[in-house]
């Protein structure tokens, strides 16, 4: 056992946080930027406002009476009162800064035009109210395709060059098809032609009453998106895990290993799980937060209401402060797990330890 | 024998007396109060191809949004299980800047070439190719099913005939201007100044307009112009073309598109709002249009005409400079199919489709009462809902015209407001002022919390009076409570309070416009009566239709006061907000009646409510509502709250049943203690557009008078002569000149005739032409248009028919008369052959009796 200073680990640690947040506050206003067009949405939004309010006031017979100076100054006040309620009164780098800030400080604020699923015009609320969704079907999915990928992937490695290998190296392509695509013939086969599984949705139609009822409509809606999704990932994801087991079980002190007699269980997991134990944490890690922001089409085909129907809508409508709320979560999400992880490699990799002997 | 019929009859009235209650409820449930289904599931669904496949399974049973989409359309009309209506409202323009650049040759801003645009478009091209028939092509603004078109519609048939596809036509006046404006052709492309001439034309991507964009480009192409095609989104578009500078040059041509929701009974703004600097756009302001066609549009944009007649002129004589100026130059009106499944019946606006609040109060099964529907809609429960400044979203209004009721419905095929809550009123106009009385409640005032009557010398230019029957203490709302006086006067403060009382924690800045707008017209109201319910509102709001002014005054209270109580004392506590821009403003929840953060909150309020006895604005309210009425009526809301998780009380046919805001599914039920029954709008279950058969003449003589006949019927009956507004013809030449045009005579119910006189034909020459018939019905705004051919024949040719038909006749009799008097021949020869055998019997006969004569005569002599 290789023993290790506590400063060396705490100074990196505090070191790759900070890097870390600084990646994050960059990327953030980045985001910024583009979701604005560097304030030409602006000019877009503002011309959209005044397009419908004018044709509103200016067709609308109730005001047909009026002088056109009265017309012309309820149209001024009204879009003056909705740039207002915008808050596109003030200056785009003003408030560019003011949603870092808030961002920065987890104060998502309110969306644009975009509202939770109950109503609610906060950003916090649009995307809570549609995490439990999302986590339900894509996490699902990747922890699925994880240890199905693990498990048939070191089946795999340990029968390299059977028929089965073989039949995984052949079909690995077919995972370049999306998910969604797998999804629109899962419909058609399950929904349209066998009609057994739903088109899509949430739940049945009506919803049912009782608890247990909802949850199971609930699950079978999940059949076809979570099948999509594992299809999709199948061949490559197994075939993956394969050549990466096979790249450890290659490595010379496996064979000395086998040289020296070990019998092959011991091998598998002390000699090649376990240095592989954090590329695969890694990757597990990252699949998981990668589940949380959804899939903008697979929700769409399903009509699945998710985070990635969120952010086609937010991108749609140019909601910024949505995009940005988003983004932020995302971005925080995926800096704790990069410095979580780091962390981990210090205790389960021995070649970190090594470095703070 | 008599115990055994005693016993049968018992049986009888046994079974009788049992099947008798059922009876009963079947008779009863016939036509039910409330609507005719049980339930309508709202859910969300936004693939088209998805839709059509789940409506083709019986998935879905209605779609509330138009299927445009021409390879799904032909699904939906190849399928047997499926049935649609159309609706118009969607169409398309090609808007030329008129502006001068400051850099680059604009051909645009000659009108002449404007015009010639029109002639190089062929619009049954693109009805064809690029609508596959679900189009028609359009020349003016109006829609060819509202009921502006069909006023006159004999003049824009005309101009269609006129504006004709005719290219070459096109190609003439174009080479022709652009010469005249010191172009140049050079190596097959229009040079100004040795500079190419390019079109910039900004294609909208999102629908078909993106091939008309790119067809009529090809058209300028050929005309020997340089085009630019620039693919553009609304957002990216939008910013140049309304807000931009016209003069940079930035674009000549734009595919502009523009959606009627409902029936729009009066387009007469149209001239002014597309073709001069009274409509909206940078560009409008560079728009200079002949000084009498601005005359005729702003005219009627004033609405500055005495009489109907005189509008109608001014309409006429817009239609034609419309078309010299064309600004815009139409392309067509969109056909919009709405799909449902076979069986189920339910109205559909002829704008809006099924998104109308009567389309829920008409649908039901064929053949069956109650039964459930489910209705697919492009979104459901989208914003927060709640009685004063809630969701402005259409997914919304959809669920909430269920459940809400309403003064007046807007008739689906004629845009017009109808009385659904009233049950008659009046309106009296006088432009010249009508004395509000003293006693009507004028305005409030904020400081010193008093309602303030209409001052002396007050005077407003209509007065409406309606009449809601006998209502109080018997229309009941969904939780249960009772209409009642406080419902319609109690909160009446709040509007002012809201909007003109910066003091006032109600105080909303976005309330104040359409406050504004609101108290320019309003003279006050008062109460006439109680029972019957009747109420008198003053306005200056005119309308040339008096239903339009009846709908602005006469209101209806759907949600009662004790449901607006509770988010009148959030807001004053400062925990929540009606509407989003004060939630904004203020850091608060947008106010949500069924669902989210708010719940919790309204619901802590109720509570607090009921323990102070919580009476809002009470300076007006307290004097219609006792403490302990308000507790009650708190009370029940509360159990209603308990019950079914939501705040949506209010006195629609149905209620809301559930609202799933994750699933975006909400269920509203049927409502049986609503005040009408299913049948109120039956009649309004079809659009009866009429259905014309024109039968002229075999042919037309100069000199001579025709007759055309003309059959006006609907499903198969003749339509009833009081409710066609009118039968027109109109004659064409081939050319499409108009050589005359007037109303048909009625004959008999369904039956018309018009009558061209020997004048009027002896003026025609031969060869073909055109009768057309535009029949309007009151009923539905759509008209029935027919045409049929006809032929003129010179008058020699009618004489050398009517000669060859005479001794075709004659000719015919003789040959008739000849195949006559061979059988007389025949029976003669047989008669005479007869005779002569008769002749010889009997001379054989005389000849035997001469000779027994002669041997009794020598037998008598020789005895002697």
């Amino acid at each position: 056992m290789i023993k290790m200073s506590v400063k060396g680990p705490i100074l990196f640690i505090v070191k790759r946080a900070i890097a870390l947040y600084l990646i994050v506050v960059l990327s953030v206003y980045i985001t910024i930027v583009i979701a604005n067009l560097g304030g030409y949405v602006d000019r877009i939004t503002q011309a959209q406002i005044l397009e419908d309010i004018t044709f509103t006031i200016k067709r609308d017979p109730q005001y047909r009476g009026l002088p056109p100076e009265e017309v012309d100054r309820i149209i001024r006040d009204t879009y003056e009162l909705e740039l207002k309620k915008l808050g596109l009164d003030t200056p785009f780098i003003v408030r560019s800064f003011r949603y870092l800030v808030n961002g920065l400080t987890l104060d998502l604020g309110r969306a644009l035009y975009l509202t939770s699923d109950t109503g609610s015009r906060q950003v916090k609320l649009i995307i809570l109210e549609r995490l439990p969704q999302t986590v339900m079907l894509f996490t699902t999915a990747s922890v699925l395709n994880f240890f199905i990928h693990l498990f048939l992937g070191l089946y795999l490695s340990r029968h390299y060059g059977g028929k089965l290998d073989k039949l995984f190296i052949a079909l690995s392509p077919t995972s370049i098809v999306p998910g969604w695509l797998y999804g629109l013939f899962l419909i058609m086969i399950f929904a349209s032609i066998l009609r057994v599984l739903p088109y899509g949705g949430y739940v049945d139609v009506p919803p049912p009453d009782d608890p247990v009822s909802y949850g199971l409509s609930v699950l079978k809606h999940m059949i076809l998106p979570l099948s999509s999704w594992i299809i999709s990932g199948f061949f490559m994801g197994v075939y993956g895990s394969r050549t990466f087991y096979l790249i450890f079980s290659t490595e010379d002190y496996v064979t000395v290993a086998k040289a020296k007699g070990l019998p092959p269980r011991i091998i598998e997991r002390r000699y090649i799980l376990r240095p592989a134990l954090p590329p695969v944490i890694t990757s597990f890690s990252l699949g998981l937060i990668g589940s949380w922001g959804g899939a903008i089409i697979t929700e769409t085909v399903f009509n699945w209401p998710g985070l990635g129907k969120v952010m086609r809508d937010a991108i749609n409508s140019m909601d910024t402060p949505v995009i940005v709320g988003e983004v932020i979560i995302y971005a925080y999400l995926l800096a704790i797990t990069v410095l979580l992880l780091d962390i981990l490699y210090l205790f389960i990799d021995p070649r970190i330890r090594a470095r703070f002997r | 024998m008599r115990k055994e019929l005693l016993s049968l009859f018992i049986s009888l009235v046994i079974i009788l007396g049992a099947l008798m209650p059922e009876m009963i409820v079947v008779a009863q449930q016939e036509v039910p109060y409330g609507p005719w289904v049980d339930e309508i599931i709202f859910f969300e669904e936004s693939d088209y191809g998805k839709v059509v496949e789940m409506l083709e399974k019986g998935e879905m049973d209605i779609f509330l949004f138009t299927i445009t989409d021409p390879v799904l359309f032909d699904r939906v009309k190849k399928s047997p299980n499926l049935q649609y209506k159309v609706a118009y409202g969607y169409y398309n323009e090609l808007t030329l800047n008129p502006a001068e650049f400051k850099v680059g040759f604009n051909p645009f801003v000659n009108p002449r070439i404007r015009e010639a645009m029109n002639y190089i478009i062929d619009r049954e091209h693109i009805v064809n190719e690029i609508y596959k028939g679900l189009a028609k092509p359009k020349w003016l603004p109006f829609i060819s099913g509202f009921p502006e078109y069909g006023r006159i519609a004999d003049v824009i048939k005309l101009l269609e005939a006129k504006y004709a596809y005719n290219f070459e036509k096109g190609k003439e006046i174009v080479y022709e201007e652009m010469a005249k404006m010191g172009c140049e052709m050079k190596d097959g492309k229009w040079h100004y100044k040795d500079e190419p001439v390019v079109i910039k034309i900004i294609i909208r991507v999102e629908d078909e307009r993106r091939l008309i964009g790119h067809y009529f480009a090809d058209q300028l192409e050929k005309l020997g112009f340089k085009v630019d095609r620039l693919e553009r989104t609304r957002r990216e578009a939008a910013p140049i073309i309304y807000a931009g500078d016209p003069t940079e040059g930035l674009w000549h041509v734009y595919t502009g598109g523009w959606v009627s929701t409902a029936v729009s009974r009066d387009d007469s703004d149209a001239y002014g709002y597309f073709y001069t600097p009274l409509g909206y756009g940078s560009f409008m302001q560079y728009a200079k249009p002949d000084p009498l066609f601005y005359e005729v549009a702003s005219r009627l944009w004033r609405a500055d005409y005495e009489t109907w007649e005189e509008r109608q002129e001014l309409m006429a004589k817009g239609a034609e400079m419309a078309l010299k100026d064309s600004l815009r130059v139409w392309i067509v009106d969109q056909i919009s199919p709405f799909v449902s499944v076979k069986g189920l019946m339910g109205a559909a606006d002829l704008s809006g489709g099924y998104t109308t609040a009567v389309w829920s109060r008409t649908v039901g099964w064929e053949g069956k009462v109650g039964g459930s529907v489910r209705a697919g809609s492009l979104g459901v429960l989208v914003d927060p809902w709640n009685p004063v400044a809630g969701t402005n979203w259409l997914y919304d209004a959809i669920i909430l015209w269920t459940v809400n009721d309403y003064a007046f419905l807007i008739h689906p095929y004629l845009g017009l407001p109808m009385p659904n809550r009233v049950v008659e009123y009046t309106v009296e106009v006088n432009e010249t002022g009508i004395p509000v009385p003293s006693d009507v409640w004028f305005d409030w005032d904020v400081k010193e919390k008093k309602v303030i009557y209409a001052p002396p010398g007050t005077y407003a230019k209509a007065k409406v009076r309606g009449n809601y029957g006998s209502i109080l203490g018997k229309v009941k709302y969904h939780d249960g409570t009772v209409m009642t006086l406080a419902d319609w006067v109690a909160l009446w403060a709040f509007t002012f309070e809201r909007a003109n009382n910066p003091e006032s924690p109600l105080y909303d800045e976005s309330a104040v416009p359409g406050f504004r707008e609101w108290r320019l017209n309003y003279r006050g109201f008062r109460i006439v009566s109680e029972d019957p319910f009747i109420i008198e509102v003053y306005t200056n709001y005119t309308h040339p239709e008096r239903e339009f002014i009846a709908n602005w005054a006469l209101g209806w209270p759907n949600t009662p006061w004790h449901v607006t109580a509770i988010g009148i004392l959030a807001e004053e506590k400062g925990l929540l907000a009606f509407s989003d821009y004060k939630a904004k403003k203020t850091g608060r929840e947008w106010m949500n009646y069924i669902g989210g953060p708010s719940l919790s909150i309204l619901a802590s309020v109720l509570d607090e409510a009921i323990r102070t006895k919580y009476i809002p604005l009470p300076e007006l309210a307290s004097k219609y509502i006792k403490p302990e009425e308000a507790v009650a009526r708190y009370n029940a809301l509360k159990k209603w709250y308990e019950e079914r998780g939501h705040f949506w009380v209010a006195s629609g046919p149905f209620w809301l049943y559930k609202a799933d805001f994750t699933a975006h599914q909400a269920v509203v039920k049927a409502f049986r203690e609503y005040s009408f029954k299913a049948d109120k709008f039956a009649w309004l279950a079809e659009p009866p557009i009429p259905e014309v058969t024109i039968v002229p003449p075999e042919m037309v003589v100069p000199g001579v008078e025709a007759t055309f006949e003309i059959k006006v019927s609907y499903a198969g009956k003749p339509y009833p002569s009081d409710r066609i507004e009118s039968v027109k013809y109109l004659m064409l030449d081939a050319q499409g000149n108009l050589l005359g045009k007037g109303s048909a005579s009625l004959i008999e119910e369904g039956s018309y005739k018009v009558v061209i006189p020997s004048l009027e034909t002896g003026k025609m020459s031969p060869g073909t032409y055109t009768f057309m018939v535009v029949a309007s019905s009151k009923d539905v705004a759509v008209p029935a248009i027919k045409e049929a051919g006809f032929i003129v024949i010179p008058p020699i040719t009618y004489f050398q028919t009517l000669l060859q038909t005479m001794r075709s006749e004659l000719e015919a009799k003789i040959s008739a008369v000849q195949s006559s008097v061979t059988p007389l021949e025949r029976t003669i020869n047989e008669l005479q052959s007869s005779l002569n055998t008769v002749t010889l019997i009997s001379t054989v006969a005389v000849i035997i009796a001469i000779v027994s004569i002669a041997l009794n005569f020598i037998l008598m002599r020789f005895r002697k």
